[in-house]
């Protein structure tokens, strides 16, 4: 199955350009205009920095001899900010001496172009860190994904799920957490095959995948567990779209095996706003409502209300 | 700060030397990609010039390193080579002196700096 919020993105790459000469900029408009990317511009190394950090560009074309902030210094600040740390500088300068580059090179840039510059070398450059770019930042997204499910793996949860937790109490918001298990999968292995096991776990991603909204996190968290971090989401929310996903999964046609439903228990912890456990006693309290759920029937959700009373379980 | 160019010491012998008062066309005159853009720098020019003047006569040397800097790097771009190359040593003689008095700053840049106000004279669209 397929995420869209983990597609590698289809719209053009930006490309912020920094330099104070506006002929630059209007070069580059007109020569790169042919190419599969969007150009933004900077006058100034003030602007571009502010520009490197709202519009995270995927590379950056930077000029050095700039009044005032210089390129050297917009390089350093760009290094220094986790929020651009990563991101490919290609330096676009008429300061031509070895020490420059080399300082340029030390700093971080990952080229280094003289003006004038010929414009085709220039397209081939930018072409060429536009695909490291994109090849690192496929990488890096991969390393974040179930193979078997396409859905977000434990690694990515394990660090989204704090930070979901510190925007909810910051901003007072809900936040709910639901565990998915599904019931007697050894046995469907065992009686079916690996490859139907298999297929019950694509499918469970899939239904968990298109009951969420585009803010939800889907992971699947290891075997045949799945977790939903559920933003600006009450616990009885939670409890209607998990009750959702089991009705869905109940009442699933397998074609490997007609004659087997399939179903799962999901457990949920949540809260209203601002307040909650840390990250890892709010996931165990979501397995204790799972816990529940497994050891009063199965197919069914329970919800732990982290700040009031429990809510009603549903089957 | 900016190392010498190859053509740096050279005897003066590119089109940006020769002194004349033939028409300076740009080198990308026939791509119909550029028609546009050539036209609006030539446009701006003759202002762009006029203030260079301006801070040449004044003393503003700091300014017209940066517009040679600027000329250097966005006029071959352009299809103006030779301005490109004399702006280029310009910058570089301003850049040279810069530990230097005004007057000997002047006085090692004058030569580059009327070639560069000639050579913008007579470029045509």
């Amino acid at each position: 199955m397929t995420q869209s919020s983990i597609h590698e993105s289809e719209t053009r790459p930006l490309v912020l350009v920094i330099d104070d000469s506006i002929d630059v900029h209007r070069l580059l408009q007109a020569r790169l205009r042919s190419e599969p990317l969007e150009l933004v511009q900077a006058t100034s190394g003030e602007a571009g920095l502010e520009m490197a950090r709202d519009r995270t560009p995927a590379i950056v074309l930077l000029d050095l001899d700039m009044p005032e902030m210089d390129g050297f210094e917009v390089l350093r600040a760009l290094k220094d900010d986790p929020r651009t740390l990563h991101l490919p500088v290609i330096v676009l300068s008429g300061l031509q001496s070895p020490h420059d580059k080399v300082t340029a090179f030390d700093l971080g840039a990952v080229d280094y172009v003289t003006k004038p510059f010929d414009l085709t070398e220039l397209k081939v450059r930018v072409r060429s860190a536009l695909r490291v770019h994109q090849l690192l930042d496929m990488l890096a997204k991969r390393a974040q994904v179930d193979g078997l499910t396409g859905l977000y793996n434990r690694a990515h949860f394990d660090q989204r799920w704090p930070e979901a937790i510190a925007t909810a109490k910051r901003h007072g918001r809900p936040l709910s957490i639901a565990m998915l298990d599904v019931d007697h999968f050894k046995s469907i292995n065992d009686t079916y095959g690996h490859p139907a096991g298999d297929a019950v776990l694509q499918e469970v991603a899939e239904i968990v995948q298109n009951s969420s909204r585009a803010s939800d996190i889907a992971c699947r968290y290891g075997g045949e567990e799945f977790v939903i971090v559920m933003p600006d989401t009450s616990p009885e929310e939670a409890q209607v779209l998990c009750d959702r996903i089991r009705t869905t999964l109940e009442q699933t046609n397998w074609l490997k095996h007609p004659e087997r439903t399939v179903t799962c228990c999901l457990g949920v912890a949540g809260c209203d706003g601002g307040e909650g456990p840390d990250s890892d006693e709010w996931l165990s309290k979501a397995d204790q409502a799972l816990y529940r759920a497994k050891t009063t029937g199965r197919n069914r959700v329970e919800t732990t209300r982290l700040d009031g009373p429990q809510l009603a379980q549903t089957a | 700060m900016p190392g010498p160019h190859e053509d740096q010491n050279e005897p003066h012998n590119e089109p940006g030397n020769q002194s004349g008062d033939e028409p300076l066309k740009s080198e990308f005159g026939h791509d119909p990609e550029m028609l546009d853009l050539i036209e609006l720098f030539v446009g701006e020019l003759s202002e762009r010039v006029s203030k260079l003047q301006e801070a040449w006569e004044s003393g503003e040397l700091e300014y017209v390193r940066m517009e040679a800097h600027r000329l250097k790097g966005a006029a071959p771009g352009y299809g103006f080579s030779p301005i490109g190359q004399v702006a280029g040593r310009l910058e570089h003689a301003l850049t040279e002196a810069s530990d230097t008095a005004l007057t000997a700053r002047v006085e090692a840049a004058s030569e580059d700096f009327e070639r560069l106000v000639n050579l913008c004279g007579r470029v045509a669209a």
